[in-house]
């Protein structure tokens, strides 16, 4: 698919816009009191999976750092070990829902792709702290971090697909794509 | 198409269910499996797997203490020191847990193949 210059900061527009978004849900989600402190919603994922629906890969990486990098400032992790695993978990989810957005989009709505983000991300997050600060002892946070994590996966995405089904803006935007 | 739920997102709800079921059910069954009770008294030391039921007299300066493995729990019914603090403490079955008899120089305390005191601690975490 090539733009149109116009079209091309348009599409920019756009990626900033979501990961200003995202910086913004990351900041809301710092503000919720958890009770552990492994316990994550995810709020910054819903403009990830808004973005999904138009963005092409390359378009959807640069979101998916910038999300990253908006939440490493926000949570105050940005130059700590933390923040590999913040990335290391992005990374995971952000392949893994991409795939599933490619290959099955037709037949899973956004609440299937935030679960397979959401497992994803966990389960890449317990790779590495099983490999680099606990050993096998991070395990035994597994099955709470799992759950917890599904639990918020799947209200993060029936509120990602009422979004997108309602969306003015979005039909606006893909009634434009069709007419080019 | 206007859908809130498809029948793919309920595989694919269900199967990260049933994997997670089967991880939490691996995780913590193998943590307990692996668990043994390690008894120091008056400069000896026995070793006892913790989910083989026995009971045992240790020998220390006063008499003997006994201590008991029942259900993967661990507590010393009696002792024979006059406070009888390690009665009180009742039942151990974590890894790290432990119950001492100062006076009887009994040391009885959980260890497994997890870490040290193979708990997370959620503030350093």
């Amino acid at each position: 698919m090539s733009l149109s210059s116009s079209g091309r900061a348009v599409r920019i527009h756009e990626i900033a816009m979501l990961g200003a978004f995202a910086l913004f849900l990351a900041t809301v989600e710092y503000v919720i009191p958890k009770p552990v402190p492994f316990m994550r919603i995810g709020l910054a994922n819903l403009p990830v999976m808004i973005g999904l629906t138009f963005l092409t890969t390359r378009e959807y990486a640069l979101l998916a750092f910038l999300k990253v990098f908006g939440q490493g400032i926000i949570h105050g992790t940005l130059f700590s070990y933390v923040f590999l695993f913040s990335l290391g978990g992005s990374a995971a989810s952000v392949v893994m829902m991409l795939i599933a957005y490619r290959l099955a989009g037709r037949h899973v709505t956004f609440v299937g792709i935030a679960v397979i983000g959401a497992f994803a991300s966990n389960m890449a997050q317990l790779f590495l702290a099983r490999v680099f600060l606990f050993g096998e002892g991070a395990w035994l946070i597994a099955p709470p971090f799992l759950i917890t994590g599904l639990i918020t996966a799947v209200v993060l995405g029936l509120f990602t697909q009422q979004f997108v089904l309602s969306s003015r803006w979005l039909a606006a935007k893909q009634e434009g794509v069709r007419r080019d | 198409m206007k859908q809130i739920m498809k029948r793919a997102d309920a595989v694919i709800l269900i199967a990260a269910a049933v994997i997670i079921g089967v991880m939490s059910f691996q995780i913590y069954r193998n943590g307990s499996d692996a668990a043994l009770v390690r008894i120091d008294a008056a400069g000896r030391q026995w070793i006892y797997p913790v989910d083989q039921n026995d009971q045992l007299f240790i020998p220390g300066p006063l008499g003997h203490t006994e201590v008991v493995i029942e259900d993967g729990h661990v507590h010393i019914p009696d002792s024979p020191c006059t406070n009888k603090i390690c009665v009180s403490t009742g039942k151990i079955q974590r890894t790290g847990q432990w119950i001492i008899c100062l006076p009887n120089d009994v040391f009885v305390r959980i260890e497994g193949a997890l870490p040290e005191d193979g708990e997370v601690d959620d503030v350093a975490f």
